[in-house]
């Protein structure tokens, strides 16, 4: 299968903050939900892919070409969707088109009006003017006009009401019905990538935590909830984020070990919110053992 | 240089409501005094730089962003950044002159009642060094001012380029104190008469060599801009956005 | 062809979709060769993932319910179909067993059970 966007082994420091050996490749064709907690390292990932940030080590391509030298060749084929829009807040949507047309080759004027319309985004308000959801949909109407092959997507949902997100997955549901294109998708929100998404990537304190497709996912870990004697001390030592209180425990657990875990416990399957959760305790739960050590 | 064209118009598109009327407004309402034989013109020489000017703060505090998500390079756009910058400034030296030269010889003001007139003609004709200035030390003045002040952008925004726009009031104050001390020492030198006085410096006599002078000077004004240019292309190579 | 997703099931989505496409198949409300729609028209439709459709086909072409023609796609397979026969007298048996342990439960006795039997396949 080609890939459309395959990292490998990316390093990258910041003062107080890391990317380690970064890897992780998206198939053409397909939907990559890019999570983890706010300041794991998703940002700088995407900054990397877009020769924003420097990186110190490893290699980064896009549609086979690389990030550092090819740069150019890549955004002229590359959709963004950040969080904020970057453009003059009292231009409308028609000096936007005229503004960015001449830099895409493959510019399609037609189809920037037909979102637009499509969108419902006003011809005569001032993009400054746009709600959260309109200037997403801005983006993603720039991003389909000159026929991107990749759309990255920076956290679009932060602040979007439920309506807008939903437009946001059936555009995003739309665009990838073409096999050739691929969706790399940034949420702190795992909700938009449960249902959509064909792979995950779970990026934690700068590095990769998970990477796969989602039923990987779904099929590796599950969550397990019982009273805290019923759980034999080699189990627990497994678990992921332990939490105990009062009356009872819950953990995530790697499927492997489903069988070792006795039938008094309740397992569930895992959502990537609470994959996410419990990644963040056994981290907190580690710094403190740490920290007793000390 | 397509990049660099592409920049300058993305940029120009941004700014143009904001600054396009009211810099030809300017230069209109100059227009009709130098008409007039009043000379007010000459002021143009800073009106064309006021087209780019907000051009940043436009764009908000994480503007330089759309540079890292547009296909293009990224010394395209600290190059047209410069252009922005000195292109308008010589278009606005070119202006003084003209309505400098049209002040001169417009007589348009005689259409007003005698009274009037007079008061322009006797304020405004520099022919007889009315204000002190002679004509030629006019255009020596503009010439100097474009000169500097060409030189003094392009410093200010290689500085605000490569130290961080967070650094600019500095800068701009660096700058300003720097070419008070200059004056302070000339000034300084003529007084105690190891420099000549200023209306001894030896300057070009003939109209030829006056124009000569005018361009060698805006000359070394662009090379200097465009040494500046080059300085900041090659060292926000490696920045971040 | 009607599928609805519970996002609060604890079924996986693509049995869900199995299920019901089997369900309307079984039941005729989707005809035999009639043609099913692509993988990513189908993703994109219930808004899922293109793995998860792509699951849902093979899934159901391993069972024999659907047939995948190269360049054309995929159609519900002929109903003389062997697989299917076999998957329709397996889903008979079922609910036919369930019917027994019901019956049973009751306390009715096996003629009485045979009788309520006969009176259905009357009607």
């Amino acid at each position: 299968m080609e890939n459309i966007l395959e990292i490998e082994g990316l390093n990258k420091t910041y003062e107080g903050f890391s990317l380690k050996n970064v890897s992780f490749s998206l198939p053409k064709g397909y939907i990559m939900g890019f999570v983890g907690q706010n300041g794991s390292g998703k940002t700088t990932t995407i900054r990397s892919i877009l020769n924003m940030a420097k990186i110190d080590s490893g290699k980064i391509s896009v549609f086979g070409l690389d990030s550092v030298t090819d740069t150019i060749a890549i955004k002229e084929r590359l959709g963004v969707v950040f969080d904020s829009l970057y453009l003059a807040n009292h231009l409308n949507v028609k000096q936007v088109e005229n503004q960015l047309r001449p830099f895409y080759k493959d510019w399609n004027s037609d189809e920037y009006f037909r979102r637009i319309k499509e969108f419902d985004l006003p011809d005569n308000k001032k993009i400054g003017d746009f709600s959260k959801g309109m200037k997403m949909k801005l983006m993603a109407a720039v991003a389909l006009s000159h026929n991107a092959e990749l759309i990255i997507l920076d956290e679009p949902t932060s602040g979007l009401d439920p309506v807008a997100r939903d437009e946001l997955l059936d555009i995003l549901a739309e665009y990838i019905e073409d096999e050739n294109r691929g969706v790399l998708f940034s949420t702190h929100i795992t909700a938009d990538v449960e249902r959509i998404a064909d792979y995950v990537t779970i990026l934690h304190n700068g590095r990769v935590w998970f990477t796969g497709t989602k039923d990987d996912l779904n099929e590796s870990y599950a969550v397990i909830k019982g009273a805290e004697e019923d759980i034999p001390s080699e189990i627990k030592e497994k678990c992921i984020g332990f939490h105990a209180y009062r009356n009872g425990f819950d953990a995530l657990i790697e499927t492997v070990h489903l069988d070792k875990v006795p039938q008094s416990l309740h397992t569930e399957k895992a959502s990537i919110d609470e994959i996410l959760v419990y990644i963040a305790k056994e981290d907190k739960r580690e710094r403190h053992s740490e920290n007793d050590t000390v | 240089m397509k990049d660099i064209l592409k920049m300058i118009r993305f940029d120009y598109i941004s700014v143009k409501s904001h600054t396009v009327p009211y810099v030809i407004g300017f230069i209109g309402i100059s227009l009709v005094l130098s008409l007039f034989g009043i000379p007010l013109g000459v002021f143009c020489v800073a009106a064309p730089i006021a087209i780019f000017g907000p051009v940043q703060e436009l764009y908000g505090s994480d503007s330089r962003k759309i540079y890292g998500i547009l296909p293009v390079r990224r010394d395209a756009v600290t190059r047209a950044s410069f252009l922005e910058l000195t292109v308008p400034l010589f278009a606005g030296e070119l202006l003084s002159f003209l309505f400098l030269l049209i002040s001169r010889s417009s007589k348009l003001y005689r259409i007003f009642p005698k009274s009037i007139g007079n008061i322009i003609e006797t304020l405004f004709d520099f022919s007889q060094s009315g204000m002190g200035i002679s004509v030629d030390g006019l255009y020596i003045i503009l010439m100097f001012t474009s000169a500097y002040l060409c030189v003094f952008a392009a410093y200010l925004e290689m500085a605000s380029k490569i130290q961080g726009s967070e650094n600019d009031i500095r800068n701009l104050l660096l700058a300003i104190s720097l070419t008070v001390a200059v004056f302070a020492v000339i000034t300084a030198l003529v007084k105690a008469g190891i420099l000549p006085p200023l209306q001894k410096w030896p300057m070009p006599r003939t109209v030829a060599g006056k124009w000569l002078f005018a361009v060698i000077l805006n000359i070394i004004a662009a090379g200097v801009s465009v040494l500046f240019c080059e300085i900041t292309v090659k060292k926000t190579a490696d920045f971040e956005i | 062809m009607n599928i609805i997703i519970k996002n609060k099931s604890e079924l996986p989505i693509y049995e869900q979709v199995e299920e019901q496409i089997r369900a309307q198949i079984l039941d005729g409300k989707i005809l035999e060769n009639e043609q099913l729609p692509s993988i990513r028209q189908l993703a994109r439709d219930l808004k899922i993932s293109v793995i998860t459709t792509t699951r849902v086909y093979n899934d159901l072409a391993d069972e024999g319910f659907i047939i995948s023609v190269a360049g054309k796609g995929y159609f519900v397979a002929p109903r003389n179909n062997e697989l299917l026969r076999e998957r329709m007298f397996c889903e008979m048996e079922d609910g036919l067993e369930k019917a027994v342990i019901n019956g049973r439960n009751a306390g009715l006795s096996d003629e009485e059970i045979v009788a309520a039997l006969k009176k259905f396949l009357e009607e």
